[in-house]
C-alpha cells in the first residue's frame, strides 16, 4: 500500500502560494485602506476648496460693504486706541489718575477697590458666513469711597473719571448725610459720605501673531 | 480530462515486457528509455526520471490485466450513488485499489435500473512499483490510465465518438491485439489478446475472427443489437494491402484500416529505437488535443499532484484577490481622482478672485484689524457707551426740584444702574410665564450680570432719595413739602416718581398711630426715581442697533 500521508517538508512545496495569499491579502487591504483614507482627505480638501471659492467670492461681492465698514468705524476705532479701551487694564495709571484728582481737588482720602476682571467672549452678528476672530470683552468692577466736604467733591471725581479716557461706566452711587440733623455746613468737616460703583471695560484683542 | 493540450508531461508506458519512458513537451513526444522492473532497473528509473521533476506524469497502462465488468444497481444520486459504485468495487474489484466505477447509461424498462461499468487493473503491483520510485522523487502523478481508456479521448478527438457501435482495433508490433469497444463515445470494454505465436501472414484472418467472436459476446450480453453495424477501426502497422479487411466488410461489419506509420509522421514523435505502434500514435493523438484524466489512480498516488494542484489553487486565489482588490479600489482611487481634479478646478477659480480681492483691498484705508473685527469694538463700545450715566445728572435734578420747598432734608441719595423693566411676554399658551433656559450667547450674557444687561440695552436708572420733612406745627404743611417735591421731580421727562414712604401715612386701610405734642412735626420719606431714556434716545437707541 502507498502511504497518503506526506512528509513534513512536502507541506513547504506550497509555502511561496500560501505567502502570496497573504501577502495579496495584505497588500489589498492596505491598498484600500490607504485609498479610504486618501479618499476621506481628498473630500476634506474638496470642501476646503470650495469654502475657499466661496470666501474669496463673497469677499469681493461685499468688498465695498467692507470699505464702507472700514471708512465708518475708523475713526471711533482710532479714538479708542488712543483711549486705551483696546489695551489691557492699566491699574497704575488709573491710580495715578485718582491721586491725580485727589490733589487737584483737595479730597479728603478715596478708598479704591479693584475686582477681578470677568471675560465675556463677543459674538458677530448672525448670519455672517465669515466672522472674524474672537474678541473678549473685559469688565472690573472698581469701587471708589470717600468723605465729601460738599457734594460736588463728588461730581468733580466722577464727572473727571466718566469724561476721562477708558471707558467707565458708573454702577451705583450712595451719597450719604453724616448728620442729617445739621443745619449749618460752613464749618470743615466730612458732612457727607459717597461709594460708589464702577464698570471699567476693555477689549481683548487677538494676538498680533494672528493677525489675518 | 481536462480542456487544452497537455503542456508538458513525462508519460510512462507499462506493458507485459516493462516500461518505456516518453517525454511530452512542446507537442512532442520523445522516448527517452525503457525499464524492466528488477531492482537495478527501478533504480536507474528513478535516476533516469531527476530531470523531469518538475513535469506531471502521466502512466498509462497497456497490461492484459486490466477488466470490465457491467452490472446494474438500484439508480440513487449523489453521496448515495458513490457509496453503491464503491460497494459494488469493493465486491468485485477487492485486490486492486486501481479502478474506476461510473454509470454508463439508465434501463429504459422495469425498474429503470442504472447500469454501471466497473474497471480495474487486476494486478496492481504492476503499476505500483513505478509509482513508488516517483513518489519517493515526489514527482506529481497526474493520471493513471489505460489505452482503453485513452481511446475513449482519441475516439472524441478523432470526431469517432458520434458512432452508436465502434470497436477500435489496434494491433501492436509483436503480435499483441487489443480491441477497445465505444458505444456512443463512451469505452464499454477492452481487452488485449497475446498472438504472438501467429504469423504476420495471418493476421488479417486472426483480426478478422477475433472480431467476430467478439461480436457474437457482444451480442451475447446485449451490447449489440443482432441486426446493428459496427464499425471496426482497425490501426496497425500494416496497410489494408495487407490485412485485406476492408474487402471483407459486410453490412453489420464495416471495417477501416489505419496505417499508423503516416499518421505518425503527422506528428512530431521520436521513437528511438521502438517500432511505430498505434498506443504510440493515440498516446501523442491524445496528448496533443487533451490532458488524460485519472482513471485509476487512487488518492495515495496523486497526493503530490493534488499538492501541486492545491498550489496552484492558491495562486489562483492570489490572483482573484489580487482582480479582487484591484475592482474593489478603482472606485475609491477613482473618487480620488475626481476629487482632485475638482479641487484644483476649484482652486483655479479663486486663484483670479483672490488676486482681484487683493488689487481692489489695497486701495482701503490701513487698518490695524480686520474691519468685522473692528466694527463689532466699536459697535459694543457704542452700545455700552449710550449706556453710561452720571449720577451727577440725577444729583442736578433733584437740587433743581429742591429749589422750590423748603422743610426739607435729605439724608440720603442712592443712584444705581438697574435692569429695565421687561415688557410683558406675549400669552400665547404655549409657555404660559415659563421662561425657556437660555442658550448659547443668551446664556453668557445671563452670566455676565450687568454687563450682560448692558449688551443688551436693557439698563436703567433707579434713584432713591430719603430725608425728613418738617413743619413747625402742621401735619399737612409737611406732607405738602414732599408732595412739592414730588411733582417737581416728575416733570422731568421720562422720570416716574414712587413715593415709598409719606411722613403722614394717610391710607385708610391700615392701623396708624402718631403723637401729637408741642415739638414740630418732623417725618421720614423715601421716594424712589426710575430714569428711563427719553423717547427720542429710544428712536435714535433703535436705530443705532438696525
Amino acid at each position: 500500500m502507498i502511504s497518503s500521508e506526506f512528509r513534513k517538508d512536502d507541506y513547504w512545496r506550497v509555502k511561496w502560494p500560501m505567502a502570496s495569499v497573504a501577502l495579496s491579502l495584505v497588500l489589498c487591504g492596505s491598498v484600500f485602506f490607504g485609498l479610504t483614507t486618501l479618499d476621506a482627505a481628498a473630500a476634506t480638501e474638496l470642501r476646503r476648496a470650495r469654502a475657499e471659492l466661496d470666501e474669496a467670492r463673497q469677499a469681493v461681492d461685499k468688498i465695498e460693504e467692507e470699505e464702507a465698514t472700514i471708512i465708518a468705524y475708523i475713526g471711533n476705532y482710532r479714538q479708542m486706541e488712543q483711549e486705551g479701551i483696546v489695551e489691557p487694564e492699566d491699574r497704575l495709571q488709573f491710580q495715578e489718575a485718582i491721586a491725580e484728582l485727589h490733589s487737584t481737588f483737595n479730597l479728603f482720602p478715596v478708598s479704591v477697590n479693584f475686582g477681578g476682571q470677568a471675560p465675556l467672549p463677543l459674538q458677530y452678528p448672525q448670519g455672517r458666513t465669515e466672522p472674524g476672530r474672537a474678541i473678549v470683552l473685559q469688565t472690573s468692577l472698581v469701587e471708589l469711597s470717600l468723605p465729601l466736604l460738599h457734594e460736588n467733591d463728588l461730581a468733580n471725581l466722577l464727572l473727571t473719571l466718566v469724561e476721562g479716557p477708558g471707558l467707565l461706566q458708573p454702577l451705583s452711587c450712595l451719597l450719604e448725610a453724616n448728620n442729617n440733623r445739621a443745619q449749618n455746613y460752613i464749618y470743615l468737616a466730612r458732612h457727607f459720605r459717597a461709594a460708589c460703583s464702577l464698570n471699567w471695560y476693555t477689549f481683548q484683542l487677538p494676538p498680533p501673531a494672528e493677525a489675518q | 480530462m481536462s480542456l487544452g493540450s497537455q503542456k508538458k508531461a513525462l508519460v510512462l508506458l507499462i506493458n507485459d515486457s516493462g516500461l518505456q519512458l516518453f517525454a511530452w513537451e512542446k507537442g512532442a513526444l520523445d522516448w527517452k528509455q525503457n525499464f524492466r522492473a528488477t531492482p537495478a532497473e527501478l533504480e536507474d528509473f528513478g535516476n533516469a526520471i531527476e530531470p523531469w521533476r518538475g513535469y506531471p506524469v502521466i502512466i498509462v497502462s497497456d497490461l492484459i490485466e486490466e477488466s470490465f465488468r457491467h452490472d446494474t444497481v438500484v439508480h440513487v444520486g449523489g453521496s448515495d450513488r458513490t457509496a453503491v459504485l464503491k460497494r459494488k468495487l469493493d465486491f468485485v474489484f477487492r485486490s486492486t485499489t486501481y479502478r474506476l466505477a461510473k454509470v454508463t447509461e439508465r434501463e429504459t424498462t422495469g425498474r429503470r435500473d442504472d447500469r454501471i461499468m466497473l474497471s480495474a487493473i487486476t494486478k496492481p503491483d504492476l503499476i505500483e512499483i513505478w509509482v513508488r520510485v516517483l513518489l519517493d522523487k515526489r514527482m506529481a502523478i497526474q493520471s493513471v490510465t489505460s489505452v482503453a481508456h485513452l481511446l475513449q479521448d482519441y475516439a472524441a478527438l478523432s470526431k469517432l465518438d458520434q458512432d452508436e457501435y465502434l470497436l477500435i482495433i489496434n494491433v501492436e508490433p509483436g503480435g499483441n491485439l487489443r480491441q477497445t469497444f465505444i458505444r456512443k463515445g463512451v469505452v464499454m470494454f477492452s481487452r488485449l489478446t497475446p498472438m504472438q505465436a501467429r504469423e504476420n501472414t495471418l493476421l488479417g484472418s486472426d483480426v478478422l475472427q477475433e472480431t467476430l467472436q467478439l461480436r457474437q459476446y457482444f451480442e451475447r450480453i446485449q451490447f449489440i443489437p443482432y441486426e446493428a453495424t459496427l464499425r471496426i477501426r482497425v490501426y496497425s502497422t500494416f496497410d489494408d494491402s495487407f490485412l485485406q479487411l476492408e474487402a471483407r466488410s459486410t453490412e453489420m461489419n464495416r471495417f477501416e484500416v489505419a496505417e499508423v506509420g503516416p499518421l505518425l509522421a503527422g506528428l512530431d514523435v521520436n521513437l528511438g529505437e521502438h517500432e511505430a505502434s498505434p498506443v504510440h500514435y493515440f498516446v501523442a493523438k491524445v496528448l496533443a488535443g487533451r490532458q488524460p484524466a485519472n482513471v485509476y489512480g487512487p488518492p495515495p498516488a496523486t497526493k503530490y499532484q493534488d499538492l501541486r494542484r492545491f498550489a496552484r489553487g492558491l495562486w489562483l486565489t492570489t490572483a482573484v484577490i489580487m482582480l479582487l482588490g484591484i475592482g474593489v479600489c478603482t472606485m475609491p482611487a477613482l473618487s480620488i481622482l475626481d476629487q482632485w481634479q475638482q479641487r484644483d478646478a476649484l482652486l483655479a477659480q479663486a486663484r483670479p478672485l483672490q488676486d482681484e480681492y487683493a488689487a481692489l483691498s489695497e486701495r482701503f484705508p490701513e487698518t490695524p484689524i480686520p474691519s468685522r473685527e473692528m466694527q463689532l469694538v466699536v459697535e459694543t463700545h457704542n452700545t455700552i457707551a449710550k449706556q453710561v450715566h452720571s449720577p451727577i445728572d440725577a444729583l442736578n435734578m433733584i437740587s433743581r426740584a429742591l429749589e422750590g420747598v423748603s422743610g426739607l432734608q435729605l439724608t440720603s441719595i442712592t443712584w444705581e444702574l438697574v435692569e429695565k423693566a421687561a415688557p410683558p411676554a406675549a400669552n400665547d399658551g404655549n409657555n404660559r410665564g415659563a421662561r425657556r433656559p437660555a442658550r448659547g450667547q443668551d446664556a453668557l450674557l445671563d452670566a455676565a450680570g450687568m454687563t450682560g444687561l448692558v449688551l443688551r440695552e436693557r439698563t436703567a436708572v433707579r434713584v432713591q432719595i430719603t430725608g425728613e420733612a418738617f413743619s413747625p406745627a402742621s401735619f399737612r404743611a409737611a406732607q405738602e413739602q414732599v408732595n412739592t417735591l414730588i411733582s417737581a421731580l416728575r416733570e422731568n421727562p421720562g422720570v416716574t416718581v414712587f413715593a415709598r414712604q409719606m411722613p403722614t401715612e394717610v391710607r385708610t386701610d391700615i392701623a396708624f398711630t402718631t403723637t401729637v405734642d408741642d415739638r414740630e412735626v418732623r417725618g421720614p420719606f423715601t421716594l424712589e426715581l426710575t430714569l428711563a431714556p427719553t423717547e427720542p434716545q429710544q428712536v435714535a437707541a433703535e436705530e443705532n442697533r438696525r
